[in-house]
């Protein structure tokens, strides 16, 4: 379910956004989005090493990530990263 | 295989109850393989993440855990009662509710049970706990040094689990399995 979101972007993240617009030839809308997704991917690759390196549990990574503990496994499967 | 002996008892964790739930071999799932050997037993909190919130969520390995739980293949505990010293203890090291769940489960049960997690941080607190623990993986070599499965039938099964875990993780498991280290 997609839902949407306005948001105030800062100088240099307009300036980012404006310059993948431009590189990318995408919509500012498809920009944002791209560096939202981004930007959680990253997110998920770091607590997903943090898990591996047994510092937090799995069932704290998926409440991080506001998922169900099944949702993450789902997740990683998808991602193709281990659960151990 | 030898259906005579006794069972070993094991508490499940989710990711590892999931795992065995996942992947066929000859024909069947892991889990069913596992039974055999195991009397598999699962904390309510497992049961929820696993099948409850699977089914929700429409996974066919909480379709195959559903069937097996109605068949009879697993036991699901009642809600285990906690220490408040223990679970004070392990918050304080980080771990989630259903973590707790799953030690406060395991010390209520006989001192032959194993946890089974591929939690490593899970495991290093059940193991300083002094809780008799291990890896899905570690398990499958138990059931074949007790005599409970066929080693070529272990190695199909590390192969075939092999994408939920780390590279090397499965090698490791089957140079043991292979008495080459």
């Amino acid at each position: 379910m997609a839902t949407a979101v306005s948001l105030e972007l800062d100088d240099r993240l307009q300036r980012f956004v404006a310059y993948l617009q431009k590189s990318k030839r995408i919509t500012s809308r498809e920009a944002a989005h791209n560096l939202l997704k981004a930007g959680y991917f990253l997110q998920v690759r770091q607590l997903h090493h943090q898990y591996l390196e047994g510092e937090i549990t799995f069932r704290r990574m998926a409440k991080e990530l506001g998922l169900e503990y099944r949702q993450l496994y789902g997740l990683l499967e998808e991602l193709n990263l281990p659960m151990a | 295989m030898q259906n005579h002996k006794r069972k070993l008892p094991t508490l499940f964790d989710s990711g590892a109850l999931i795992t065995s739930a996942k992947f066929r071999v000859r024909g069947k799932l892991i889990i069913d393989y596992l039974v055999d050997g195991c009397r598999i037993i699962l904390s309510p909190e497992v049961k929820h993440e696993t099948i409850d919130m699977g089914l929700l969520f429409d996974y066919q390995d909480a379709q195959d855990l559903a069937e097996r739980l109605n068949t009879g293949s697993f036991q699901v505990l009642d809600t285990a009662i906690r220490d408040h010293e223990l679970e004070s203890a392990l918050t304080a090291l980080g771990l989630e509710n259903a973590d707790c769940a799953a030690i406060h489960t395991y010390k209520q049960m006989s001192k032959q049970t194993k946890l089974i997690t591929d939690d490593h941080k899970l495991f290093i607190c059940a193991t300083r706990l002094g809780l008799s623990v291990i890896f899905l993986p570690d398990l499958i070599l138990m059931l074949v040094n007790k005599g409970y499965m066929k080693a070529s039938l272990a190695t199909e099964i590390f192969e075939a689990m092999q994408p939920r875990y780390a590279r090397g993780f499965i090698v490791l498991s089957l140079k043991l399995l292979k008495g080459v280290i």
